[in-house]
């Protein structure tokens, strides 16, 4: 008897955090889920539809240059944020005056402006009859006949490193802070100086944050489209993001453009398996 | 009439069960403490109540009503959080007024009644504060208010005093009281804080894994455990163990397993021939400074024991010692007028009336 | 006696360091700002020979006239406006129930519904932009206005999602069940006590979403072209020829963003911010 009445009373609550989630979900699914799977499904279609490795092959044979090249791209600048931020954040854990005042009010600045717009600024900037050479030729450290030619990876990176690494510190930052002076101290009062303090204390006990933000870092840089493709553009080599663009606008390749797209997902498999795994592990 | 009635209540949590056919009532006008460990089913009794957790199986009854499948806000129960649960973005009044308003009182009665629930609570005059301007100790009080002023059948709080420092605890423990005293309203009340349930309540119900250990007033839950469990609980027990060898009405005899007889009050239904635990409490303890030998000329007393002291730890009021019984140790406190050293050699005297024996088996 | 040389080298590096990170960071949109006021810029010369705002007042719709082949941008900007309020009010709609469920229930699938909204953050999006572009080429919706404000209810569902479930989890339970306790029903407690407690983040994570529809490039590059110009795009297709319109443009975009970054710093995670433009 009690136990009809318990399975009636369970089975007549309709959880309403489906009604909640379903409209939400549903969108992810259709406008999300559906073109992910779509994209690595379509990549081993060929253009009558039938299965075949012949996109990966063009994709090989035409793109290489351009996989390595993004790889390239994406490796150097993580690592130059990930050495940048992690200076800087520390900087700004362990010094206040009224340099790190200043500093930490301007090094966000960037972090907060578009790509697009961050592109259209390192365009105009890193022309090679841009701000940047003009000024150092003001100085005399180059002669404007032989300009820097900076759209390539020199200025390619710069661009990303000029956003990415006010990013990384901005999270960096915040984990730092949560170490509290005492751990320091403690170092401190141990022996360590200083430079044991950060390699010992502060670095490990922020490690979560530091990998978090150059996960980060690193899967939007193998993503980013607007800063090489104002950048470099069509020139050999450029970044994956732009050779898929080429491919859809100029051929309607829709199936090497998907292969690339695979290629871009193989980039980011380590990073990405971490970020959701902490991530999951987070919300839990 | 109000009385509040819980029948067979099962709740699961996946494997857990947090109920286990819990049966339970709470006369008109009751204050009932829930008390027990966390994890012992207290929260969940109360949520259950409050219909923010549905039982899996059984009913609960207000009165003649039945309100298992009645949702929350038409239970007619008034409810005090641990956190108070005060919402920051009104003031006093607003917080107050909001279950009025809701049932479309005029404004003129609001007001009216704002004021008399403060004034029960002792906070005139604090209707245009927001809580966050308010002390931890105000707050509650708002809380309390707000869970009155409905006039509900039933009161429930939650662990009400948890989050105050130590006096204002004290303090408010009395004054709740003293509140159900002049309001009589048919209250449940969930701690984990012993001294508490003590002072506030009619009646204490000790849970633990989801069921009731044992149910009733406080000096019965504390002189008359019904079983080990309760008696570990509730003050600083320690235990002597051994086998029961007489019962004469209420007295016991116990042997324990040094062969020593101990006098004691026979509890939970223990029975020549089985294990039993006598259930030692500091305040039963008397210490004569001085050996048994010291004593000369006489056999010694009932229920006196040599022991040794095994340390000593001074707590301003009084002295707590652990003692060596034997083979155990009691803890028993002495006045700071003479301190003990560890080694010393003492004799101590169980009273009795004051020594519940248990079955030792736990349940 | 010997002078201590550390504490100045220290002081003298910190004032290089400062230095240093004012021309980085300002020398590119230094950069932006001359070329928008610069009526004739030759090189080799350092700055601008001829300045004047005509690039600004063509831009802004405020003078026409063909000699510098600017045109206006109030369409643009209007319809990036327009596209962003829609995106908002959708995305909203979506995110809130589902923030709210995230954070309120026990989901079973709960799970899955994470993984699928924290998928977007960990792989790149342009594949999906490639293949929607299939999908909406199908259904007639490519280079369509509607297409656009879909991918970008699709950019901005994602942080809308989490924001708004981070924002009802800092709102203890109790709250709401106090309301229930005092007579409300579940919508009433909901609407009475939770919302108003949860608007300021909702406010903030609105406010982002707004930011990165205004901003999105990649969605709409795929999607809108060649029919839907929005202000990015129009940044874009005149950044090859017209460096001075092109920055107008790029400066008009840089506002908002700016003012954001000032109202919302303190309510946002560090994370989120990250996942803009």
């Amino acid at each position: 008897m009690q136990v009809s009445i318990s399975a009636t009373r369970k089975g007549l609550t309709v959880p309403s955090y489906i009604m909640l989630l379903a409209p939400a979900v549903t969108f992810m699914l259709l406008m999300y889920a559906y073109p992910f799977l779509a994209s690595i499904v379509r990549s081993f279609l060929d253009k009558s539809g039938a299965f075949s490795f012949e996109n990966y092959l063009k994709t090989i044979d035409l793109y290489t240059k351009d996989i390595a090249f993004t790889f390239t791209v994406t490796i150097f600048n993580t690592v130059c944020t990930a050495v940048l931020a992690i200076l800087i954040a520390v900087y700004f854990r362990i010094r206040q005056n009224r340099i790190t005042t200043i500093l930490s009010a301007i090094y966000k600045l960037p972090l907060f402006i578009p790509f697009v717009v961050v592109a259209q600024m390192m365009n105009s900037f890193l022309a090679p009859h841009g701000l940047l050479n003009v000024a150092l030729a003001q100085l005399g450290l180059i002669d404007l006949k032989q300009p820097l030619q900076l759209f390539n990876f020199a200025g390619l990176s710069f661009g990303f490193l000029w956003k990415q690494v006010p990013f990384a510190v901005l999270i960096m930052h915040g984990g730092f802070q949560m170490i509290d002076n005492s751990y320091i101290e403690a170092a401190r009062s141990a022996g360590a100086g200083m430079g044991k303090v950060i390699t010992r204390v502060l670095i490990p006990m922020n490690k979560s944050s530091i990998l978090v933000s150059l996960v980060l870092v690193y899967s939007q840089i193998v993503g980013t489209f607007t800063l090489p493709y104002m950048l470099i553009g069509g020139k050999i080599p450029t970044t994956i993001t732009v050779d898929i663009a080429h491919r859809v606008n100029y051929f309607r390749d829709f199936g090497v453009a998907n292969a690339l797209g695979v290629f871009s997902y193989l980039l980011v498999l380590l990073t990405a398996w971490y970020y959701l795994k902490t991530k999951l592990g987070e919300t839990k | 009439m109000s009385e509040l009635r819980m029948e067979n209540l099962v709740a699961r949590y996946g494997k857990v069960t947090a109920l286990d056919r819990l049966n339970l009532t709470i006369k008109d006008g009751e204050l009932v403490t829930l008390l027990g460990p966390s994890g012992c089913g207290k929260t969940t009794t109360l949520r259950s109540v409050s219909g923010f957790l549905k039982p899996d199986e059984g009913n609960i009854y207000i009165g003649h009503r039945n309100i298992t499948d009645i949702p929350p806000e038409k239970r007619g129960i008034g409810l005090v959080f641990q956190n108070y649960a005060l919402w920051p973005h009104m003031t006093v009044f607003q917080n107050l007024a909001f279950g009025l308003e809701l049932r479309k009182v005029p404004l003129e009665e609001i007001r009216k009644k704002v004021r008399s629930v403060l004034s029960i609570v002792k906070l005139e005059g604090y209707e245009d504060r927001y809580p966050r301007q308010l002390s931890g100790g105000q707050q509650q009080r708002v809380a309390l208010a707000r869970a009155i002023i409905l006039e509900p059948d039933i009161l429930l709080l939650d662990e009400p005093l948890s989050n105050l420092d130590a006096l204002l605890r004290e303090q408010m423990r009395f004054e709740i009281a003293q509140i159900h005293k002049r309001l009589g309203i048919t209250t449940l009340y969930v701690t984990h804080d012993q001294t508490e349930a003590m002072v506030i309540s009619d009646r204490i119900v000790i849970m633990k894994d989801g069921k009731v250990m044992q149910d009733g007033r406080p000096e019965e839950i504390y002189l008359r455990p019904t079983n080990r469990f309760v008696a570990g609980f509730m003050g600083t027990t320690t235990f002597l163990e051994g086998t029961v060898q007489t019962i004469q009405g209420d007295s016991c005899m116990l042997k324990t397993f040094e062969g020593w007889e101990l006098r004691g009050i026979a509890c939970g239904g223990v029975t020549p021939g089985t294990k039993a635990s006598a259930a030692v409490r500091p305040e039963a303890v008397e210490v004569l400074y001085s050996p048994i030998g010291a004593v000369s000329g006489k056999t010694p007393a009932e229920n006196s024991f040599e022991a040794e002291v095994d340390s000593s730890y001074f707590t301003g009021e009084v002295i707590d010692y652990h003692f060596r019984l034997g083979s155990s140790f009691i803890r028993v406190r002495g006045d700071t007028k003479r301190i003990l050293k560890p080694g010393d050699k003492v004799t101590v005297r169980i009273d009795p009336d004051r020594l519940p024996i248990v079955p030792a088996e736990s349940i | 006696m010997k002078l201590n040389y550390r504490p100045i080298l220290i002081k003298t590096f910190e004032l290089v360091l400062l230095v240093l990170s004012f021309l980085i960071i300002f020398g590119p949109m230094s950069s932006l700002f001359l070329w928008s006021i610069a009526q004739k810029w030759y090189w080799p010369h350092p700055l601008p020979q001829e300045i004047s705002f005509a690039y600004w007042k063509q831009a802004l719709g405020i003078e026409k006239s063909l000699a510098i082949g600017a045109v206006s941008i109030v369409p643009a900007f209007f319809l990036s406006l327009g596209i962003a309020i829609v995106t908002v009010i959708i995305a909203m709609a979506l995110a809130i129930p589902a923030g709210y469920a995230l954070a309120k229930y026990k989901i079973p699938f709960g799970t899955f519904v994470m993984f699928l909204f924290l998928m977007p953050n960990a792989f790149p999006q342009q594949p999906i932009f490639v293949n929607v572009l299939q999908m909406f080429t199908r259904l007639g919706l490519a280079g369509t206005v509607p297409g656009v404000i879909i991918v970008h209810i699709l950019v901005g569902l994602v942080f809308g999602v989490w924001i708004t479930s981070a924002t009802f989890r800092s709102i203890p339970p109790s709250m709401e069940e106090a309301a229930r306790s005092v007579g409300a029903s579940a919508p009433v407690a909901f609407f009475r006590i939770t919302l108003p407690l949860a608007a300021p983040g909702l406010l903030a994570s609105s406010v982002f979403v707004f930011i990165t529809s205004l901003d999105e490039f990649t969605g709409t590059f795929f999607v809108g072209l060649p029919f839907v110009h929005t202000l990015p795009l129009t940044l874009y297709s005149s950044s090859g020829y017209n460096m001075q319109f092109a920055s107008v443009i790029a400066l008009i975009l840089l506002i908002p963003s700016i003012l954001f970054m000032f109202l919302i710093q303190r309510v946002l995670k560090a994370e989120y911010v990250g996942g803009m433009g």
